[in-house]
């Protein structure tokens, strides 16, 4: 016994088409009994019709008719890619003449008259079975096709976005290298490169600097240079990520960095003395270390806040982000003057952040570049940071 | 098999009836009394038809009518008129339609016959108790 299920009765709708009353009469009681459906017209021109307007699985057709005669319908039949595969039976007289005439016009099979019950209805299952897997394949040739359309139109998206990524990635690359990483992240997101054209902005500036520094590369040998150099960028390196600086600058025993651009912050005295702080927290242990080795060195800061230029600055190939202004110069003094371990602030950072420093005043200093003296403190600590 | 008895069966080819009977299957006996009824029916149309083509010269015309009545003769067992039918379809395909015209008046002939036949052979049919035998 086959372990195949069996098959659906094969049942459809079968289109007779005959001038004949008599023939109309005796082929719808035929398939009729046997189960299929019957739409019974007399001439081609109602054929044609009833093919547009009802589902037929078969078409049982008379040659003889008036007007349109079979070979006709069938050709017309074929021609129409709706019905171009739609089992033709045409009914023939004898003779081989006929029979080849009526598989030219494009017949699947033919019948003589007066018909076999049997050999009608065997023909009629054939034919309606081969047209079941024909619309079985079709089926699933359409399902392929849309598959494929999806696909294709899912590979254009992903095209699309890897695209897009790629010229992110690049922005991003650009933008890295004077932008903390999540900053730069924030920056290709929003989109908006027009903050690398030069514009005015208020801004925080922060200068940092190792004392001692120069002497100790003259004599230290090239392991323990680079060692504290490491020490000092991956200090001062996440505390800069941590506070979501701009970094104009990080090489060797400096760095500068800003507040407040590209990415706006409310409060960037604020921000740039908090930052200063913390590093200089985290330069203790390195310091402290170096000490012991014999190096005598130590961290000094300038912080200072006001106006300045920003933007791309430079040429194709070498363009660079670049703060430019006073307050650059000024916090660049106030670093120099900064003794190891000070972190000396303007007045104007003074003014905006005083209710979260205590400081010391240092008096009126005379800073290259700038007209006359200004007023200059030293951050003892955050106030939130002292013991109670 | 069913056996029919009629008193003009040299009319008709009893072997035509009882294939088409059982063509028709179950309640095959109604069935071709129904056909029969339609055959009576739709017959004069036809020969008027052919008559007229005739008259017009039509051999198309001549010949689709000639076809129709030949085909309906064979499933029915006239034989006599199918046999006349065929000759005029062949001298209309031949486009002799005065061939055809001369053939006219024994198919008219014919058909009468056959009509008488087939209507006995109708109520034979409508009365018959018939019980199918296994083959």
């Amino acid at each position: 016994m086959s372990g195949s299920p069996p098959e659906p009765p094969l049942r459809g709708s079968v289109l007779v088409v005959d001038d004949d009353p008599v023939n109309r009469g005796l082929l719808n009681h035929v398939l009729g009994q046997e189960g299929h459906d019957v739409i019974a017209v007399a001439d081609g021109p109602q054929a044609l019709d009833a093919l547009e307007h009802n589902r037929v699985d078969l078409v049982l057709l008379d040659i003889r008719m008036p007007g349109l005669d079979g070979h006709e319908v069938c050709r017309r039949i074929r021609a129409n890619p709706v019905t171009q595969r739609l089992p033709v039976v045409m009914i023939t007289a004898e003779g081989p003449q006929e029979k080849l005439t009526a598989l030219e016009a494009g017949a699947d099979d033919f019948v003589l008259k007066p018909f076999d019950r049997h050999e009608l209805l065997a023909r009629v299952r054939s034919l309606l079975r081969i047209k079941r897997y024909h619309d079985t394949i079709e089926a699933q040739a359409s399902e392929l096709t849309f598959q494929a359309a999806e696909l294709a139109s899912w590979n254009a998206t992903l095209e699309e976005r890897v695209e897009q990524q790629v010229t992110e990635l690049e922005s991003l690359g650009r933008l890295r290298r004077f932008l903390s990483a999540q900053v730069a992240d924030l920056v290709v997101d929003s989109g908006n490169e027009k903050i690398l054209e030069p514009h005015r902005r208020h801004i925080a500036v922060f200068f940092g600097d190792l004392r001692g520094f120069t002497a100790f590369s003259e004599t230290a040998e090239p392991e323990e240079l680079i060692g504290v150099l490491r020490d000092f960028h991956q200090a001062v390196g996440a505390v800069l990520t941590r506070f979501e600086a701009t970094v104009g600058y990080f090489a060797g025993d400096s760095i500068m960095a800003y507040f407040n651009d590209p990415l706006p912050c409310p409060d960037p005295e604020a921000q740039a003395v908090e930052t200063a702080v913390a590093i200089r927290a985290a330069m203790e242990g390195p310091i402290a270390r170096w000490c012991k080795f014999g190096h005598d060195l130590g961290l000094g800061i300038g912080v200072a806040a006001g106006y300045a230029t920003l933007g791309m600055v430079g040429f194709e190939g070498r363009f660079e982000y670049t703060a430019l202004g006073t307050v650059v110069n000024t916090a660049a003094r106030l670093c120099a003057e900064a003794r190891s371990g000070q972190i000396l602030i303007s007045q104007k950072v003074y003014a905006a952040a005083d209710d979260l420093l205590e400081v010391e005043a240092v008096g009126e200093l005379a800073l290259k570049g700038l007209s006359k003296p200004i007023p200059v403190y030293n951050v003892v600590t955050l106030k939130e940071l002292r013991p109670a | 098999m069913v056996q029919l008895t009629s008193r003009l069966g040299s009319i008709l080819d009893r072997a035509a009836i009882e294939r088409l009977v059982a063509t028709c299957g179950d309640g095959g006996t109604e069935v071709v009394a129904s056909l029969l009824g339609t055959f009576f029916d739709d017959a004069p149309r036809v020969l008027a038809g052919l008559h007229r083509a005739i008259e017009r010269n039509h051999t198309e015309d001549a010949r689709r009518a000639a076809h129709t009545l030949k085909g309906n003769g064979m499933t029915f067992g006239a034989l006599f008129l199918a046999h006349v039918a065929r000759e005029i379809e062949t001298l209309a395909i031949a486009g002799d339609i005065e061939g055809a015209a001369t053939l006219f008046g024994e198919l008219e002939a014919e058909f009468r016959m056959a009509r008488e036949a087939l209507q006995e052979l109708r109520r034979e049919l409508l009365d018959e108790r018939w019980c199918p035998v296994a083959a």
